[in-house]
Parts: C-alpha cells; structure tokens; sequence
C-alpha cells in the first residue's frame, strides 16, 4: 500500500463530504472550461471571419476598423462609397486572385442586404476553411435575377425558405422605408458559424436596380446632395467614367481582395494607400488583433479572474474541509506515527488527499464542461456565428495540473496542522 | 543511523539508567519513568508490570521513538534511539518495531489485508511484497477467510488478531504490545498470549509485553514491574 492508495482510502471514508467537495469543484472546472472555450471560439470566429481577406478596399473617410466592422461583419454601417473604377483596376492588376465588389445600405428584418457577385460564396470559407457556398440549399443566385441567397441565421430568424419572396428596407438600421423590388430566394447557406449566417445576398446587379441605387446619378433614398454614409449607390465619378458604360458610375461600399501571394500583402497595401484618392487598403486581420487587444482582452482577463476566484474558492472549501477532519483524524495519524510514519509522510498523505479531491473535482468538471459544450454547441454556431468544441484540447490539460497544484497549496494547511499532532497523547487517549 | 556491523548478535532492546518526566500542572516535575537497566534478548519475552500510573505505557512510547527519553540511553537491535530527531526515531522505529495497541487501533476505513499492509508500508526495506508478506501473517493468525473484512465486521478477538499479524508481519526486531489482553475475555485473552507469544518466537522477535493482568503475567517467566511514579524537583 503506497501513499496514495492511503489517501484515497482516506477520503472513500467520508464519501458525503468528498462529494460534496468535488461537486463544488467540478463546477468550477466546467465553468473554467466552458468560458475559455466560448472566449477562445469568439476569438477564432473574429479572426476566422477577417482571415476571408489579404486586403479591404474601404473609403477613405472611415477607420480601417469600421470598414472591418461594416464588410466583414456586418455590424457597422460603411463610412461611404467608392468609385467602381477602382474595382475594374484591382481586376487587372495581376497580384490580385480574387476581387469581390460589396454594396450595402438595406436590411431584411434586421439582416444585413449585401449587394455581391458569386465570387463571394467562392473566395470566403468557414473555419473548416470549407467555402461558405458549398453545401447551400438550393442553389447560389443567377447574378442578373432578382434572387436571393441567405445566411442560416437570416433564415431561421427572418422565416425564409426556398421560394420565400422579400422586400428590402432601406438604410442598414432598417428603419428607412420599404423598397418595391422583390427577391425570390433561391439558396440558403448551412451554418457556418461566420457573420454570413446573419446576412442576406442578393446580386450586384440588382443592387444597382433597386429604386434610386440605379447606376446613374439618381440614387434615390441617397441622391446627390444628400448622401448617406455607407449607401452604395452611384453618381457619375468625373474623370473614371467611360461614356456610355452604365457601370462606372455606380459606387461601391467596400471591396475585399484576395492576393496571388501572402507577401504581396503589405506592398500592396503601401501602394494603394499612396495611390488612391478616394480608397483606403485596410488589413483585416491587423484590425480584429488590435480590437480584440482593446476590447476583448481586458473583458478575456476579467473573465479569467472570475473564474480563478471560482476555483480559489473551491481550493478554500477543499482547505477548510480537510481542516475541519483533522480533529477526527489525530487517531488515525498518530497510528500511522507509530506504525512508522514519519512526518513527511503524513504531510504528503493530506496533501495528497487535496489533490486528489481537486484533480476528482476537475475530472467531473471536464466531464460536465464537455456535456454543456456539446448540448450549446449548435445553438451557438446557429445563434452567435460560435463553434464550440467539446472535444479535449491542452488547456484542458493545463486546467488539470493548475486544480492539483491548487490541491496542494489546499492541503498544506492542513497537512502542516496534521504534523503536530500529540502521537503519544492521542494513542493514550483512544486507548 | 547505520546498523553496527555486529547488529545481528546485539540485543533486541537495550535500556541504560532511562528516566523519563511529565510536567505537572503546579510547575514542577513528575517522574514517569525510571529504569536504570533493561535487556531484551532477541526471541525472549518479557513481561513488564507496575500499577496504574507506574509508565508502562509511556515506556513502550519511549522505546518505540514516540517520545525521546530525557535521560539514559535505548537501543534497538544495537541502534540508539536516543539522541536522534524524530525523524531518525521514526526510521529505526519502522524498521524494528512491531506495536500492538492495547485498543488495536485498526484503521476503520480499511479492510484486514490493508491495515496489516499498512503496517509495512513505512519499513524502508522489506523482503516479500507487502500484500503476500500481509496475506501471510494473516494467515498465521487464523483470518485467511477474513482478508477483506473490515474491523467492523470482525469480532474483538478477530480484530486483536489483525492487529498481531499487522506488527509482526514485518518481521520486526522487537514487538510491543500494550495491554493486549485487556479487551478480551480471560479465554481470547489467552488464546492471544498464546499466539503472540508463538508468532513472535516464529520470528525470532523479542517480545515485550506490558499487562497488569495478573494470569497473564503467569505466562511470562521473565518479568520486570515498575515503580510507582516519584515526584522530583525540577
């Protein structure tokens, strides 16, 4: 019989207070679990979704982040337009692979409308990084019919399915009046557990079709001398327009760029910046660092400590338990002592027992961590764009050795208590 | 502390002028323990007597290494125990001696197996694997039916029985038992003598045994009493 064989004996023997103990802290543990995992899979969903891009095209009288914000996820409306010279440029430019043009400015039931060519089914992918227009219900849209394809969310939350017909409102708060045109949908995407899940596709084409969006200098809910920020919408830009091209005097809210080659990023971005008047190169993923450094970092450390004060309070339980044994235990130890036991093994024994309880304890909690994984794992990527995996993974490791190096710090009170019991005085006194 | 090399022909215990004191709640000292010479040869057995408060019980403490003697010197198996840290104590202790408690003081938590086990799981070396050497002794006392019982499921008899096989399962140099009959009838009581007495020789241990029950001191030709404690100034 080894040392921690005794211990576990020793805690079978007070089966209520050991469940009771590591009940308490298994929840922790799982709570631990469940907040770094959902904190850690935000974090991957923001950088999955800015990773769709080397490089945005932006106006130039926003922030770089709002231009993230608006194109990539969907949350902010676009600080302006740009010409579409600058998209039929980046067309021919030969360190570009792929340029998806993005006119926006009107909702569906809340949903974000986004004015694009197929292109964007094709170049963004999940975080499997599977292309979002695979696996689609139904079928992408045919780029000159007024059709539709929506995002999972849209559809579940906007009541959308195969041959649903919509209206768009005008304005991205969808607060502005409802525009005639009607699209039928024709795809619906699978969950993806990206910003697409929330929006609603509708070709570039028809974008420009809608009332007032026309490629022409009569923009309608956002003509000349009342532009709206963000509405695309077109007004002839002197000097890029070919006559007779109906196309180059639309505008554009933001276009995203796929690069031939990673390094060509930051040259490309220091050319365009020099080079264009009325567009700025935005890097995605330097924006979503910097928000998540600002913004979600500090939210990240406050969680964490939450959850360390969790923990530390199942530590204090752990303590307190073993504390309040010892008194009931002086037989015990001092057998032990007398059997030969010295006291480094005695130390070690409660100690152990602390370890034990914690490492029992985050067993459990893993356990129920993984269960709550799984049983929000679909409603997050449905509801919040989040896949949660309750699969292992090293912090779960990591949480394993912090609960036992908690264990320890537990039970050296009491363990150091447990030392100086009277050996000779608590065998008479048995006796 | 090594073993001299003449360990073997040493005794199993050796006692010169131990005295030993409490503290008294007016601030002066009593005597609990005075023996100023004691041998004990390997394989013999000795019975120590005195009345109520004489220090029989203390004795066994100080020559186990549970409390370190003021005063004289003890040795076990030609190793002093006096002048060590508890932790020598401990060591030589774990090594040597076998104890058997008046009360048994088996572990409740544990089954036979394990509490006799227990009893070796401290000895620094030990030839046979613990459990076989455990499952042994048990045998030897009469539980091999009995292994995964706990002491609540065993009869006094049955449990003073774990707690013979659990000191002398080690193969100790010297066995202690304190009062090992007062918890039995005048038959069980007897039946362990007898089975103490015969495992300790199997082993070739010395036996010490404090009683102050007299038909088991007639069991012992050996006998050592002990005076009633003395009240000395500090």
């Amino acid at each position: 019989m080894n040392l921690l064989q005794l211990a576990w004996l020793g805690l079978k023997r007070r089966p209520v207070s050991t469940a009771l103990t590591v009940l308490y802290v298994a929840l922790g543990a799982a709570l631990a679990l469940v907040v770094a995992r959902s904190h850690a899979a935000t974090e991957t969903s923001f950088r999955d979704a800015a990773r769709g891009y080397d490089l945005l095209l932006a106006p130039k009288n926003g922030s770089g982040l709002q231009a993230v914000l608006a194109t990539v996820f969907y949350v902010d409306e676009p600080a302006g337009t740009l010409p579409w010279s600058v998209y039929e440029e980046l067309q021919k430019d030969a360190r570009v692979k792929a340029v998806v043009p993005y006119a926006m400015g009107d909702t569906y039931a809340g949903h974000r409308v986004v004015g694009t060519t197929r292109a964007h089914f094709e170049v963004l992918s999940d975080g499997t990084k599977r292309p979002i227009g695979e696996g689609v219900t139904g079928r992408l849209f045919d780029e000159q019919a007024f059709e539709a394809v929506v995002g999972s969310l849209a559809a579940r939350t906007g009541g959308l399915g195969l041959g649903s017909e919509i209206q768009v409102s005008h304005g991205v708060r969808g607060a502005g009046a409802q525009h005639a045109e009607r699209w039928k949908v024709v795809g619906v995407l699978r969950p993806t557990g990206t910003p697409q899940d929330r929006a609603v596709f509708i070709p570039l084409e028809t974008f420009y079709k809608i009332e007032g969006h026309g490629g022409h200098a009569e923009p309608g809910h956002a003509g000349p001398g009342r532009e709206e920020p963000g509405h695309a919408e077109g007004h002839a830009e002197p000097g890029h327009d070919a006559p007779g091209d109906e196309r180059s005097g639309r505008r554009l809210s933001a276009l995203g760029v796929r690069l031939g080659a990673p390094h060509l990023r930051l040259a490309a971005f220091a050319q365009w910046r020099d080079t264009h008047p009325d567009a700025q190169p935005v890097l995605p993923t330097d924006e979503v660092l910097r928000l998540l450094d600002d913004v979600v970092a500090p939210l990240s450390r406050v969680f964490r400590g939450a959850v360390g004060l969790v923990l530390l309070v199942g530590a204090l339980g752990i303590l307190v338990g073993l504390y309040n044994t010892l008194q009931g235990r002086r037989r015990e130890i001092a057998v032990l002592r007398a059997l030969g036991a010295r006291p480094g093994h005695v130390f070690t024994l409660i100690v152990l027992e602390g370890v034990l309880l914690c490492l029992l304890g985050g067993l459990v909690g893993l356990a129920l961590g993984y269960g709550t994984l799984a049983a929000l794992s679909s409603h997050a990527l449905a509801e919040y764009g989040v896949r949660l995996s309750p699969a292992p993974e090293t912090f779960d490791l990591g949480l394993l050795l912090g609960l036992a190096g908690l264990g320890i710090l537990a039970g050296a009170f009491p363990a150091w208590r447990g030392l100086k019991t009277p050996v000779a005085e608590s065998l008479t006194k048995e006796s | 502390m090594p073993a001299p090399a003449d360990g073997l022909r040493a005794p199993a215990l050796r006692i010169r002028g131990l005295k030993h004191w409490f503290a008294d709640p007016e601030g002066g000292r009593v005597l609990a323990v005075d023996v100023p010479e004691l041998e004990l040869a390997r394989g013999e057995t000795l019975a120590v007597t005195g009345e109520s408060g004489s220090g029989k019980t203390t004795l066994l403490h100080l020559i186990a290494g549970i409390l370190p003697a003021d005063t004289g010197t003890i040795e076990i198996a030609g190793e002093s125990m006096s002048g060590r840290a508890e932790t020598g104590r401990d060591r030589l202790r774990a090594r040597h001696v076998g104890y058997v408690f008046q009360a048994f003081h088996l572990l409740p938590g544990l089954t036979a197996l394990e509490n006799v086990a227990l009893g070796m799981t401290f000895r620094p070396t030990l030839g046979a694997a613990p459990q076989s050497a455990a499952r042994a002794a048990l045998a030897r006392v009469g539980l091999s039916d009995r292994l995964q019982h706990r002491p609540g499921q065993l009869s006094t008899g049955q449990q003073q029985r774990v707690a013979i096989a659990r000191a002398l399962a080690g193969r100790p140099t010297l066995v202690l038992a304190d009062e090992p009959t007062a918890s039995l009838d005048r038959t069980r009581g007897e039946a362990c003598l007898d089975l103490l007495t015969a495992f300790a020789a199997e082993c070739g241990a010395a036996l010490l045994v404090v009683t102050h029950d007299l038909a088991a001191l007639t069991r012992f030709p050996r006998r050592h009493t002990l005076a009633t404690a003395a009240e000395a100034r500090p």
